[in-house]
C-alpha cells in the first residue's frame, strides 16, 4: 500500500501539468520574490567553515575565529560593474590599486581577528565571482560560485594560507559554496590558488572546470602583486 | 656585392579592397567599420625621419618605422616585404620583392633589416627620401635565416637559422657576418637582454631554451637553459616538452622573459593535445618564475557537496579551458601596460595576457576575435586567418596583425571596445583550392577538422614538433585518438599508455600518390588527412570519416599540402664530401640492402608496410601486435629527429648504432662506414 507521500507526488504533478506555463511563471516569481524580501532582513549569520587539513606543515582554519565569517548581503563587485552602477554608488576600490598605492610593510603581524575583517575595506577584483579584503599584511578572497568544490594552493610557499570553503547561509537553507584563501603579502612570495568546481553549465560536461585562479608575486625590486582571474 | 637599386611596384586598385571585422571579446559583434582612409591621393614612400630607437629589437613578420610612419609585413608567401603608409590607406601600399622568402622585418632608424630563408641572408635596406627603400647590402647567412634580435646598441643583430640550426651575428656598420654558432634544431625566435651581452633563442621543438653568452663578443657560448612548459599543469614529477616555440619576448626592465609555446601532455580535462601556455624565465639566475607545483597540498574542499572525485594521485590542477588560444605564434609588449598580446594562429584570434602573471597563459585578460567564425561550408576564417606577425602603434592602443592565411593586415583597437578592421593585400599566390586548404591548415577550431590544434600545431610549417604522441582508446568514443602524453587526459590511467607515434615531417615528402598512414593504409593523402582528423581530437568521429563533411575538407588540404608547404632549403652548388659519398655507395649497395626498400625513384620510399623486428617498448607506451610498418621517405632527415615510430633514437647515428640489422644490414660496417651511411643520410 502507498503511503502518503507516494500518493500526493503524482497528484501535484498532474496538478502541476494542468497548469499553463505562464501560470507557474508568475507563481514561482511570487515565491522568489517573497524569499527574497526574507533574505534583505534577514540577519548575517556566522559559518562554520568546512576545511580538511592535507600538509602537515601547513595551518588550516579549522574555528570560526581562524576563518572569519562571510557577510552574505556583501555584493561582489567586478569592475565592470562598479563602472556601470549608478552615480550614487560609490565604485568598489580594487585590491590591486589599494596594494600598489599602499604596499605592507615588512612586520609580520598576527592573523587579523573577526573584529578586524568585519572591519576591514571591502574591495574589489578582476573575476567577477571573488571579492577581497584586507588587514595590514593579510588579504582574503571570497570567490563565492554555485558549482565550487574546493580550494587550494597548487604552488609556491603554503606557510600562513588559511582556507576554507564553506557554504553561504541563506535564509531557505544554505546557498552557494564560497571558497575563502587567507594569507600574508610578504616580499619574496610566489603563490597559485585555485577555485575548482565542476562545469554545470548548460552544455557543460560536469567534469572539472576552474573556476578562479589566485596569483600573488612580490619579487625584490618590485611592489606586490595579487591578480584574481 | 651587388647592389640593387629595388624598383617598388605599386599595389593599389588591383589588390582587394580593405575588408572589415567586427570588435570581438570572444564573441564578434557584426558591427561592420570602415578603414581609416587619408585623403592625400598619391602613395608616396614614406621618407626618412629623425633618428628614433628601434620600436622593438625583436624581429616579427611586421614591424613599425622607427619613424612611425609605415608599417613593413614580411609576406613570405609572396616573397615580398610590404609597405604600408600610416594612418593605413588602401591606396598607400607598395610590394617590394626579394630575393627569397622573406621570415621577419626589424625596423631601425633609417634602415630596415628583412631576413631570408632561402638563401640564407640578411638584406639590409636603407630608407631614401627620393628613391624609396633602396638595397644596402646582403649578408649570407647560414640557410633558412629566419629570427632577429637587435643589440640594445643596436650594432649587431643577432639572426636564427631554423633548418640549419645555427644562430649568427651580423655587424651593422660593416655589415659583415661576424660569427656563426651551432644550436639545438629548429631555433626560432631570440631575444637580447638589456645588457647586450646574453641571448636567449626559443625552438620549434623541445622545451628548453638556448643561452648564448658573449654575443656581443667573438667567442660565444651556447648552453641549455630549462624552463619547464605549463608547470602548473604537469604531471606530478614529469617535466613536460613544448613545441611551437616561435618567439620570445622580454619586460622592458629585462628581468622576465616570456615564452609563448606549446606545452604537450599538459593535463586537464579534454587537454588531449596539452595546453597553449607562456611560461616566464626570471633573467637573473635563469628560473622559472612559476613556483613548483604542489601535489597533494593544501587544500579545503566543499565535502558534502562534492560533485566529483578530487584527483588524489596529480593533485589540484587548473581545469581552465585549453582551447582559450591555439598555436602561439607572435608576440608583442604593451609596456603601458604591461600586457602581452599574443597573435593566436589556429583560432585567429589576438590573445591579451597581464605580463605581471606567474602563469600569464592561464587566464587571459581577453581574447579578440579577428574573424567571422563561419564561412557558412566549414569552419574557416573569412576575413583574418592564421595571424602570424603582431606590431604595436606608438601609443599602443593599436595593434596591426597579419594574417597569413588570407593575406590580410588586421587594425586592432585596443582600448575601449576592441575593434577590427583591415586590408586584404593580396590573393593567395596558389590555387583556389590550395587556399581553402591553407586556412584548414592552420585552424583549430572548426569541428570537423579539428579538436581543437590545427594541423600546424604539430606540423608546424610542414616540419614536425619532434614530439611521439600515444594513440590510445577515446573514453568518449573507444575511437584510436592521439593524446600528447598518457597523463595528458583527465579520465585516462596510466594503464592506457598507447602505442608510440612520432609526428612525421610533410613537407618535401608528400609528392607520391600514396599510400599513406603507418600501415601504407590510406591510399590517397586525402584520406589519410581524414582519418587524421578523427584520430586528432579528444571524442573521435571515426563514423564520419567517409562522408561527404570530411571530403570536403580533406581534398583542398590535400592540395595545399602538396602546393603550399616549402621543403626546407637545399644547396644546389654543396659539393659532397668525401664521407657522404662513401655514404652513397654503401645506401646503394647490396650489402647494406637500404636501396631495395628506401627506392631513391620514389622520394626514398617503396610505399610498402614492412614487417619489422619489435622494438624495445618504450617506458610510457604499450606493444602493438602489427609491426609492419610503411617505409618512411628519407626525405629531410637531417633536420627531423627524433627517429623511428616510437622516436626512440634521438639521432641518426644512434639509428644507426642501434640498428642491428632490423633495417637491411649495417652491424657489418665499420664504424667509418657508419658515419659515412649517416653523413650521406643527412643530405638527403
Amino acid at each position: 500500500m502507498n503511503d502518503a507521500n507516494d500518493l500526493l507526488r503524482p497528484r501535484l504533478g498532474a496538478s502541476l501539468r494542468r497548469q499553463s506555463p505562464l501560470v507557474l511563471v508568475s507563481a514561482l516569481g511570487v515565491v522568489f520574490f517573497a524569499l527574497m524580501v526574507r533574505a534583505a532582513h534577514a540577519p548575517p549569520r556566522p559559518l562554520a567553515p568546512v576545511t580538511r587539513e592535507l600538509g602537515a606543515s601547513v595551518r588550516v582554519a579549522d574555528s570560526r575565529e581562524d576563518v572569519p565569517p562571510v557577510t552574505e548581503s556583501t555584493p561582489v563587485t567586478s569592475a565592470s560593474a562598479s563602472a556601470s552602477a549608478s552615480p550614487a554608488t560609490p565604485p568598489v576600490p580594487r585590491l590591486a590599486d589599494r596594494l600598489a598605492a599602499d604596499p605592507p610593510s615588512a612586520e609580520h603581524t598576527p592573523l587579523p581577528t573577526v573584529a578586524e575583517w568585519r572591519a576591514a575595506e571591502k574591495l574589489a577584483t578582476d573575476a567577477s565571482i571573488c571579492s577581497a579584503s584586507r588587514v595590514r599584511e593579510w588579504v582574503r578572497i571570497a570567490c563565492e560560485s554555485f558549482s565550487a568544490q574546493n580550494v587550494s594552493v597548487v604552488a609556491g610557499n603554503a606557510e600562513h594560507v588559511h582556507l576554507a570553503i564553506p557554504r553561504k547561509r541563506e535564509t531557505w537553507g544554505e546557498g552557494s559554496p564560497i571558497a575563502i584563501s587567507v594569507f600574508p603579502v610578504r616580499s619574496g612570495d610566489r603563490r597559485v590558488l585555485i577555485v575548482n568546481g565542476s562545469d554545470t553549465s548548460r552544455y557543460g560536461s560536469g567534469g572539472p572546470q576552474t573556476e578562479a585562479v589566485i596569483t600573488e608575486t612580490w619579487l625584490e625590486g618590485e611592489g606586490p602583486s595579487i591578480l584574481v582571474r | 656585392m651587388r647592389r640593387l637599386a629595388l624598383v617598388l611596384s605599386l599595389c593599389s586598385a588591383a589588390l582587394a579592397a580593405c575588408g572589415t571585422r567586427a570588435p570581438s571579446d570572444g564573441s564578434p559583434a557584426e558591427v561592420e567599420q570602415a578603414v581609416p582612409t587619408s585623403a592625400s591621393a598619391p602613395p608616396a614612400l614614406p621618407a626618412a625621419g629623425p633618428p628614433a630607437p628601434a620600436p622593438v629589437r625583436e624581429g616579427n613578420v611586421v614591424a613599425r618605422a622607427a619613424e612611425n610612419d609605415a608599417l613593413f609585413v614580411a609576406d613570405e608567401d609572396h616573397a615580398v616585404l610590404r609597405l604600408l603608409a600610416l594612418p593605413l590607406d588602401v591606396r598607400r601600399q607598395r610590394e617590394i620583392a626579394l630575393p627569397g622568402r622573406p621570415a621577419q622585418v626589424l625596423a631601425l632608424a633609417g634602415k630596415i633589416l628583412v631576413t631570408i630563408r632561402d638563401p640564407g641572408m640578411l638584406l639590409v635596406l636603407r630608407r631614401d627620401g627620393e628613391a624609396g627603400l633602396v638595397e644596402e647590402a646582403r649578408v649570407a647567412l647560414p640557410a633558412d635565416a629566419w629570427g632577429m634580435a637587435l643589440a640594445p646598441d643596436e650594432s649587431r643583430v643577432l639572426i636564427t637559422s631554423a633548418w640549419t640550426h645555427q644562430v649568427s651575428a651580423v655587424d651593422l656598420a660593416s655589415p659583415k657576418l661576424a660569427w656563426s654558432l651551432d644550436v639545438r634544431r629548429e631555433p626560432r625566435g631570440m631575444v637580447i637582454a638589456t645588457d647586450g651581452r646574453t641571448a636567449y633563442v626559443s625552438h620549434l621543438a623541445g622545451a628548453a631554451l638556448t643561452r648564448i653568452e658573449d654575443v656581443s663578443g667573438d667567442a660565444p657560448a651556447a648552453r641549455e637553459v630549462v624552463l619547464p612548459p605549463s608547470p602548473l599543469r604537469a604531471p606530478p614529477g614529469v617535466t613536460l616538452s613544448a613545441s611551437l616555440g616561435y618567439t620570445l619576448a622580454l619586460s622592458p626592465d629585462g628581468s622576465r622573459l616570456f615564452a609563448p609555446r606549446h606545452a604537450l601532455g599538459a593535463m586537464g580535462q579534454r587537454f588531449w593535445y596539452g595546453a597553449p601556455t607562456v611560461d616566464v624565465l626570471l633573467t637573473h639566475g635563469d628560473q622559472p618564475l612559476v613556483p613548483k607545483r604542489h601535489i597533494g597540498g593544501l587544500v579545503a574542499r566543499a565535502s558534502e557537496y562534492q560533485l566529483g572525485p578530487v584527483d588524489q594521485t596529480h593533485g589540484q590542477i587548473p581545469f581552465v579551458d585549453p582551447a582559450r588560444f591555439a598555436q602561439p605564434r607572435a608576440v608583442a609588449y604593451r609596456k603601458g601596460k604591461q600586457r602581452l598580446l599574443v597573435a593566436s594562429e589556429g583560432d585567429d584570434m589576438l590573445v591579451e595576457l597581464d605580463a605581471r602573471d606567474l602563469d600569464p597563459g592561464l587566464a587571459p585578460l581577453r581574447q579578440i576575435s579577428l574573424t567571422q567564425r563561419q564561412d557558412g561550408r566549414m569552419g574557416i576564417a573569412t576575413f583574418c586567418a592564421a595571424p602570424s606577425g603582431v606590431a604595436l602603434s606608438p601609443d599602443e592602443a593599436t595593434a596591426f596583425v597579419f594574417c597569413r592565411g588570407s593575406y590580410v593586415l588586421a587594425s586592432v583597437a585596443l582600448d575601449g571596445p576592441s575593434s577590427v578592421a583591415g586590408l586584404t593585400l593580396a590573393k593567395d599566390p596558389v590555387s583556389e583550392e590550395a587556399s581553402i586548404g591553407r586556412r584548414i591548415f592552420y585552424n583549430a577550431w572548426d569541428d570537423t577538422t579539428s579538436g581543437g590544434l590545427g594541423c600546424a600545431g604539430c606540423h608546424p610549417e610542414g616540419r614536425d614538433d619532434g614530439h611521439t604522441w600515444h594513440e590510445v582508446e577515446s573514453p568518449v568514443t573507444q575511437k584510436p585518438i592521439f593524446v600528447a602524453s598518457a597523463h595528458a587526459v583527465s579520465g585516462l590511467s596510466g594503464a592506457a599508455a598507447g602505442i608510440p607515434r612520432q609526428t612525421p615531417m610533410l613537407a618535401g615528402r608528400l609528392a607520391a600518390a600514396g599510400p599513406y598512414g603507418w600501415k601504407a593504409q590510406n591510399p590517397t593523402l586525402a584520406a589519410r588527412a581524414m582519418e587524421g582528423f578523427s584520430l586528432h581530437r579528444w571524442d573521435g568521429h571515426a563514423d564520419e570519416v567517409e562522408n561527404a563533411t570530411t571530403r570536403m575538407r580533406s581534398v583542398p588540404l590535400a592540395v595545399f599540402l602538396r602546393e603550399g608547404l616549402v621543403p626546407p632549403p637545399r644547396d644546389p652548388a654543396r659539393q659532397a664530401a668525401e664521407a657522404e659519398l662513401r655514404g652513397r655507395e654503401l645506401f646503394f649497395s647490396d650489402s647494406t640492402q637500404c636501396a631495395s626498400c628506401h627506392d631513391a625513384g620514389r622520394d626514398y620510399t617503396d610505399r610498402v608496410a614492412h614487417p619489422l623486428r619489435p622494438l624495445p617498448t618504450r617506458q610510457g607506451f604499450v606493444d602493438e601486435d602489427d609491426t609492419a610498418f610503411k617505409t618512411p621517405s628519407l626525405l629531410f632527415l637531417s633536420g627531423s629527429a627524433p627517429y623511428m615510430h616510437d622516436g626512440s633514437s634521438p639521432t641518426l647515428e644512434a639509428l644507426i648504432e642501434n640498428n642491428q640489422d632490423r633495417m637491411g644490414r649495417t652491424s657489418h660496417l665499420s664504424r667509418q662506414d657508419r658515419a659515412a651511411l649517416v653523413a650521406f643520410l643527412k643530405t638527403l
